[in-house]
């Protein structure tokens, strides 16, 4: 696994790697989720938890595949709820 | 005990695409399937029928060959299954999930004529295990589209008769290697036909079938929905994390669950903050849901009635509980299909009385005809009366009827045994677990080969806390050795409690 800078914070990786017990920090932003365990129950778990943790609603549009294919593709449309929560 | 309800055979057409010529004379521009990429009237999924049955012609396929189909929920697989039926072949679905320890038995098993895969990855998989033709999915649609607007063939109905083998449907025997149920097309349509007098499936109703159709409980929904003229909409585990989306948006009416699916819509519904979707009917198999979570559900969709049903694809149903049976009956899982009888056996066949754990046997027109090429598994299952020749099921399942011959399942045998000198079962142990609040999901292994009854359980609580809130609800000697905290239970392919992967990981 490489290491890349990404601006996601500790409480993601924490939460992606309490989910998917298979997967250690520092995670690669590339990393195949569904290859390292994340089926569709852990999907919607991920899914409950992020957005209790960001106190966001990923709208339903954003709840597809690629959303969910890596840490970095997540954290983008996490990223981007965030700042439009703030803005 | 013994309980029998007897209609009038249904007469008229008895083969499975006889009830799909029927629905498309009765509703040609009705919505019949719809998936991720679009939608088919039942005359365009009769059309795409014929296009894929000419397309098999094309390939050299005929009347009681055999195709193997490992593909997903889509309309493909409709079609395909209609198109090889409507020629007389036999179709055999395949879980995209089967682990290739499995399919190492399936695809010889069944020895079909041609192969049809997902995608190219598992397509290679599949050639490695057969000499014969192996299409990606891809492929076979290109060479229907070729023939959709063509002329069609000859007319095929004709030649297929009601004792026809149909389907092949392959189920994971509790400790043997996978085996085929072979299905003719009499006992598929007398159980689809049963089914829907219980259920009653509506021509308005839209039918999610998010459970694998390769399983047969997802596979019977396109039949019930056809004999019905309802629209199926399928949908694939990639798509769950949008259920709620998908209910909204296609109003959906009648959902099909398996425990893990109930999780999921709960666990998705708790964060929609729209109105309840429209669903009218919950229907559960394969595995129960809990008392916890049907009541879940009814808070969360509170139009909704819940069907629990069980059955054994050796004769696809069992039993169905009327809508919301549950109330008055909790834990049951209904009465024998109309027109089929449900016994109550001990080990030397004799019948027990109501309230008396015994063996589930099933006698009527929905019994299969065995297994495929396996006549001692099947002399053991399929039993005839020595003197009129009816054959007997036996499920291999263990439970009791009421005194109204309602059905309660206690377990495989596997899962019943003695200890400290008491006569339990595992299911009793995971009821009183998923009673102790913060219990999600539990699962008993009982004693075995130097292990003593054990628990998986997922749960925030710690090992030691649920067995001391499992003292509180059980007897001493009902109460797990040890028990083992899990983030999910494994679970198979169709959504069961994979306990044989449980007893590998004890060893």
């Amino acid at each position: 696994m490489t290491t890349t800078d990404v601006s996601w914070d500790a409480g993601f990786e924490q939460l992606l790697t309490s989910v998917l017990p298979r997967v250690t920090a520092p995670l690669d932003p590339a990393l195949d989720l569904k290859a390292v365990g994340l089926d569709s129950m852990a999907t919607i778990e991920l899914l409950v938890r992020l957005e209790d943790q960001y106190d966001v609603e990923i709208p339903e549009d954003k709840l597809t595949a690629a959303t969910f294919a890596t840490p970095g593709a997540l954290w983008a449309v996490l990223a981007a709820l965030r700042t439009a929560a703030h803005a | 005990m013994t309980t029998q309800t007897l209609v009038a055979a249904d007469t008229g057409t008895d083969t499975v695409h006889g009830l799909l010529a029927a629905a498309v004379a009765a509703r040609p521009d009705a919505p019949a399937v719809r998936d991720a990429s679009g939608v088919w009237t039942y005359a365009e999924l009769d059309a795409w029928s014929r296009a894929y049955a000419d397309w098999l012609t094309a390939q050299g396929v005929g009347h009681a060959d055999r195709i193997l189909v490992r593909v997903g929920n889509t309309r493909e697989f409709t079609a395909l299954m209609f198109g090889a039926l409507r020629r007389g072949i036999a179709f055999v679905p395949v879980n995209p999930a089967m682990k290739r320890f499995h399919l190492n038995t399936v695809v010889p098993d069944c020895d079909p004529k041609l192969v049809i895969g997902e995608g190219s990855q598992d397509t290679s998989v599949l050639r490695e295990l057969t000499d014969r033709p192996v299409f990606e999915l891809d492929e076979v649609r290109r060479g229907a589209e070729a023939l959709y607007d063509a002329a069609p063939g000859a007319p095929d109905e004709a030649t297929v008769a009601p004792d026809d083998l149909g389907l092949l449907i392959y189920t994971s025997g509790s400790t043997s290697a996978p085996k085929a149920v072979v299905s003719t097309h009499a006992p598929i349509v007398f159980a689809a036909r049963a089914i829907q007098a219980r259920l009653g499936y509506r021509e308005d109703d839209v039918v999610l079938v998010a459970v694998p159709v390769s399983f047969d409980y997802g596979l019977y929904q396109i039949l019930l929905s056809v004999i019905a003229g309802a629209q199926v909409l399928l949908t694939s585990p990639d798509r769950h994390v949008r259920l709620l989306g998908t209910l909204h948006e296609h109003r959906v009416t009648v959902v099909p669950l398996v425990p893990s699916l109930g999780e999921m819509l709960l666990t998705l519904a708790r964060r929609d903050r729209r109105e309840a979707p429209p669903v009218r009917l919950f229907t559960n198999t394969g595995a129960a849901l809990t008392g916890p979570v049907i009541a879940q559900l009814r808070a969360a969709f509170p139009q909704a009635r819940v069907s629990p049903m069980f059955g054994t694809t050796e004769c696809k149903r069992i039993t169905v509980l009327e809508p919301d049976g549950d109330i008055a009956r909790p834990g049951s899982v209904g009465r024998a299909l109309d027109g089929t009888e449900v016994l109550i056996l001990d080990d030397d066949g004799r019948l027990l009385p109501a309230g008396t754990v015994g063996e589930i046997c099933v006698r009527g027109p929905h019994i299969m005809t065995g297994y495929w090429q396996a006549p001692e598994q099947t002399a053991l299952r399929f039993r005839p009366d020595p003197v009129t020749g009816e054959i007997t099921l036996h499920t291999g399942d263990y439970g009791h009827l009421d005194a109204d011959g309602h059905l309660y399942f206690e377990g495989r045998r596997d899962d019943l045994f003695k200890r400290k000198g008491v006569r339990m079962g595992t299911l009793e142990i995971e009821t009183a677990a998923l009673d102790i609040e913060g219990v999600t999901a539990a699962a008993a292994l009982a004693p075995a080969e130097g292990h003593d009854l054990t628990l998986y359980a997922v749960t925030d609580l710690t090992a030691d806390e649920v067995l001391a809130q499992l003292t509180e609800r059980l007897e001493a000697a009902k109460v797990p050795a040890a028990c083992h905290l899990l983030d999910a239970l494994p679970l198979t392919p169709n959504g069961k409690t994979d306990k044989q992967r449980l007893r590998r990981e004890q060893k």
